[in-house]
């Protein structure tokens, strides 16, 4: 018996199994929701009667630490800048043709559910998990696939680079504007109820004030962005190698 | 059903469900090469996590989380066979050949495909 591969596994598996145990005694390390102190008490005692949100994340994300998430949004924005000023340099450029019908069938028939999925998980950010980020991912997931499995051209047709350009900056101006209304309200930049947004009855969809728009503007940054950022990559992709289907044939 | 035997046949399931991911991931090491291993993620991953999905709707306590994971596992079904079907595809077009071939179906049609 060679004994490198051997040794390998073995290492492997203990890998493993250190792994594995040191993420359990992580989760047993856990403190109850009784023994936390600091700031998070505050967080889970006060949250819904301060923004009216039932989701305590997303109070956190868009109200007490509103600022961070506009610093972390513009961080996606100076990605898509870098990235769309690197790879435009080339105007024309040849589409693939796609995948296979089954393919293309089969994500023709989800890609609607997945839009309608990604905007349920914006719209009800303050009340079930979810927000601006995680909806604007998975709507930029759909214009992912519609660019491997139908070729870029027809993605551009549907979603052009422009449209998500305005989006994006769209959702960058909404997220600053709602910021300046808390400062016209003499509060501060980016406050929630004291500016005077209503904060609704707690569980419906019109409440927590400013979190919902908050979360739409996040989610068209996001989703427009990330959409931006690979489509301008598998642009310069389909230009370099001019391929049917899935790399070249043979 | 009685409570206990609703229980009972959920448990079931999601040991089922569990003895196929283990099943597909047996396959992916041991498998000889890409195609046998395509075929146990998807066949096991789908019928394994879609028996734990049906597990957990007998064992959910309202009809409202059954319907949601009656849903993900359709979705699951829908989706998984045709992402290992673009994969599969892909790795022959690009030039990977199974190790041992008794039918091979696809390889006329593809080479009319390449002269096009």
């Amino acid at each position: 018996m060679n004994i490198r591969p051997f040794l390998f596994r073995i290492t492997a598996l203990f890998l493993c199994a250190f792994l594995g145990v040191m993420l359990f005694r992580g989760i047993a390390a856990m403190p109850p929701k009784e023994s936390v102190t600091g700031p998070a008490a505050h967080y889970l005692e006060r949250a819904s009667r301060e923004t009216g949100a039932r989701n305590v994340v997303g109070a956190i994300l868009f109200d007490y630490r509103a600022f961070d998430t506009l610093g972390e949004s513009t961080v996606i924005f100076t990605a898509v800048c870098g990235i769309s000023m690197l790879f435009s340099r080339r105007k024309f450029h040849r589409s693939s043709s796609g995948l296979s019908f089954i393919a293309k069938r089969g994500i023709g028939i989800m890609a609607p559910f997945l839009i309608m999925y990604a905007t349920v998980i914006i719209l009800f950010g303050h009340i079930s998990p979810g927000g601006g980020f995680q909806g604007g991912t998975i709507f930029a997931t759909v214009t992912v696939l519609l660019c491997v499995v139908f070729g870029s051209s027809f993605e551009s047709s549907y979603f052009p680079p422009k449209t998500k350009e305005s989006l994006e900056s769209g959702g960058a101006l909404l997220f600053c504007g709602i910021g300046l209304v808390g400062l016209a309200a003499g509060t501060g930049f980016l406050s929630n109820l004291s500016a005077g947004f209503p904060a609704g009855r707690e569980g419906s969809l019109l409440s927590a004030g400013t979190i919902p728009l908050l979360n739409i503007a996040v989610g068209m940054k996001v989703g427009a962005g990330l959409s931006a950022i690979f489509y301008s990559m598998i642009k310069m992709l389909d230009t370099t190698n001019d391929y049917r289907e899935g790399g070249p044939i043979r | 059903m009685s409570p206990v035997l609703r229980e009972a046949l959920a448990f079931l399931l999601m040991a089922g469900g569990a003895f196929f991911s283990f099943a597909s991931v047996i396959g992916i090491i041991r498998f000889p090469d890409v195609y046998t291993r395509i075929h146990s993620g998807t066949k096991a991953l789908t019928g394994g996590a879609t028996l734990i999905l049906l597990g957990a709707a007998l064992y959910a306590p309202s009809w409202q989380i059954a319907a949601k994971l009656f849903l993900i596992a359709g979705f699951l079904m829908a989706t998984n066979p045709i992402a290992s079907h673009a994969l599969s595809r892909a790795c022959y077009r690009h030039g990977m050949r199974p190790e041992v071939i008794f039918v091979d179906e696809y390889g006329p049609v593809a080479d009319e495909e390449a002269k096009k």
